[in-house]
């Protein structure tokens, strides 16, 4: 091979050198993508924080019959997915900067997980701060917590008496609930709380009655009852609901 | 003349970028190691090579600007005949046929352990340099260039890892597992 070849196929075909603009624009190109990849992770994992965070994991027994079942409806996998396909694309954009070959898996798979952890520990408490994503979880979770046919109301009680209060809904229905039956920890509850959830059975259409009570951690401000919310009305009773409430209601 | 020779491959890149007629200096200085490094991967005619070898060293001029002086300038042109030989190979559909007939002594070294010259058990003799070359041939393609690196192109760990683009961990692995594979392929 003759060097001058070389040179004068360079001169023929007018080689130019790629310009340094294009191979500074495919490093910005990638260090952007990681950027967004990792904004994306951080959100994907707060939205699966805090998901996470309004899931009943103490009383998964009166949603499901099985806890992997509840655990299979609650958990936000869709999130903890997006979360780890987006660590993925870090790795791999990770990878194609300049010296990002140098570093090895465990080291940029451990950086691209403990940045994703903290932005999106910080952004969760930055969401959580502003309420509005708050108030949507707290609201999936009460309907979650509304489906009477399963023996499970909440709301805020809006009126109490010695038999019976009135409480209303997250879609704004207002339910005659009989309290005959709670036990004395249900009343404190319901002297204490506005905010309340109630595992009972339905009795008709808007009339429940409670076996027990328990507090909901939300607040009143934020309830935001809508009419137009789609709550799907679940068939078939919880076992354990069924259990308790022949316990309470008909006791042998 | 004399000055422009004893130039630092770094000055030469930038000489390049401005005169296409400096990069025969580089040719000079990298065409005998790139063609033995070519010509150990693959057995291929002398017209095959000559054709190789003007393709990489245009594609060389071709990217000069992405030549980041952070890196050895040999690895980048060693990256770039690396990554130009796997396309090659693919393309025509043939594999890694690692080609050693004039430099056998150096096989031996594969067989050492860091720092250590080969005991009289593992020691090897002419005949079984045969075997080694089989041994050789019939290793996973990954293995075989991080071997031929090391031992033939005698490239350091972080070289290594500057022209497959790997961490410099992955290179000892690689290097430590393909001897083990050798010598099992050797012993067995």
């Amino acid at each position: 091979m003759n060097n001058e070849q070389i040179i004068q196929k360079i001169k023929d075909d007018k080689l130019k050198p790629i310009s340094r603009s294009f191979f500074l624009f495919k490093k910005v190109v990638v260090w952007f993508l990681l950027v967004i990849s990792t904004i994306f992770g951080a959100y994907a994992f707060a939205f699966f924080f805090l998901k996470i965070m309004f899931i009943d994991f103490d009383n998964w027994y009166f949603m499901s019959n099985s806890y992997d079942r509840f655990l299979v409806e609650n958990i936000p996998i869709i999130w903890l997915v997006l979360f780890l396909f987006s660590l993925i694309c870090i790795y791999f954009l990770f990878k194609k900067t300049n010296k990002g070959y140098k570093h090895s898996v465990l080291f940029i798979a451990s950086l691209s997980l403990i940045i994703s952890f903290v932005l999106g520990m910080a952004l969760s408490k930055i969401l959580a701060h502003k309420g509005v994503l708050i108030e949507r979880f707290e609201n999936e979770k009460m309907m979650r917590w509304t489906n009477p046919d399963s023996g499970r109301l909440s709301g805020e009680v809006m009126f109490m008496d010695d038999n019976y209060i009135l409480l209303r809904d997250i879609k704004d229905d207002v339910w005659n609930v009989n309290i005959d039956y709670i036990l004395d920890d249900s009343i404190q509850v319901l002297n204490n709380h506005q905010m309340i959830y109630i595992i009972g059975r339905l009795d008709y259409e808007n009339n429940f009655t409670a076996c027990q009570i328990l507090p909901l951690d939300m607040d009143k401000k934020r309830f935001r009852p809508n009419p137009k919310l789609g709550i799907e009305r679940k068939k078939g009773q919880n076992k354990f609901v069924q259990d308790l409430c022949d316990f309470v209601i008909n006791p042998k | 003349m004399q000055d422009i020779k004893e130039k630092t491959d770094n000055e030469l890149v930038i000489l390049v970028r401005q005169n296409p007629e400096y990069l025969s200096y580089i040719i000079d200085r990298y065409k005998v190691k790139l063609s033995k490094y070519i010509k150990r991967r693959t057995n291929i005619s002398t017209h095959d090579m000559e054709d190789i070898l003007q393709d990489i060293f245009i594609k060389i001029y071709l990217n000069i600007n992405e030549y980041d002086n952070s890196l050895i300038f040999s690895s980048w042109i060693y990256r770039i005949t690396h990554n130009y030989m796997i396309d090659w190979l693919r393309k025509n559909k043939k594999h890694i046929n690692i080609s050693i007939d004039d430099e056998e002594s150096r096989l031996i070294h594969i067989l050492e352990d860091e720092g250590q010259r080969l005991d009289k058990h593992d020691s090897i003799d002419k005949e079984n340099l045969e075997l080694l070359k089989k041994a050789l041939n019939s290793i996973s393609e990954d293995h075989q260039e991080v071997l031929m690196l090391k031992f033939f192109e005698d490239k350091t760990y972080e070289e290594i890892s500057d022209i497959l683009k790997i961490s410099v961990s992955s290179v000892g692995v690689k290097i430590n597992r393909a001897k083990k594979i050798l010598k099992q392929k050797i012993y067995e």
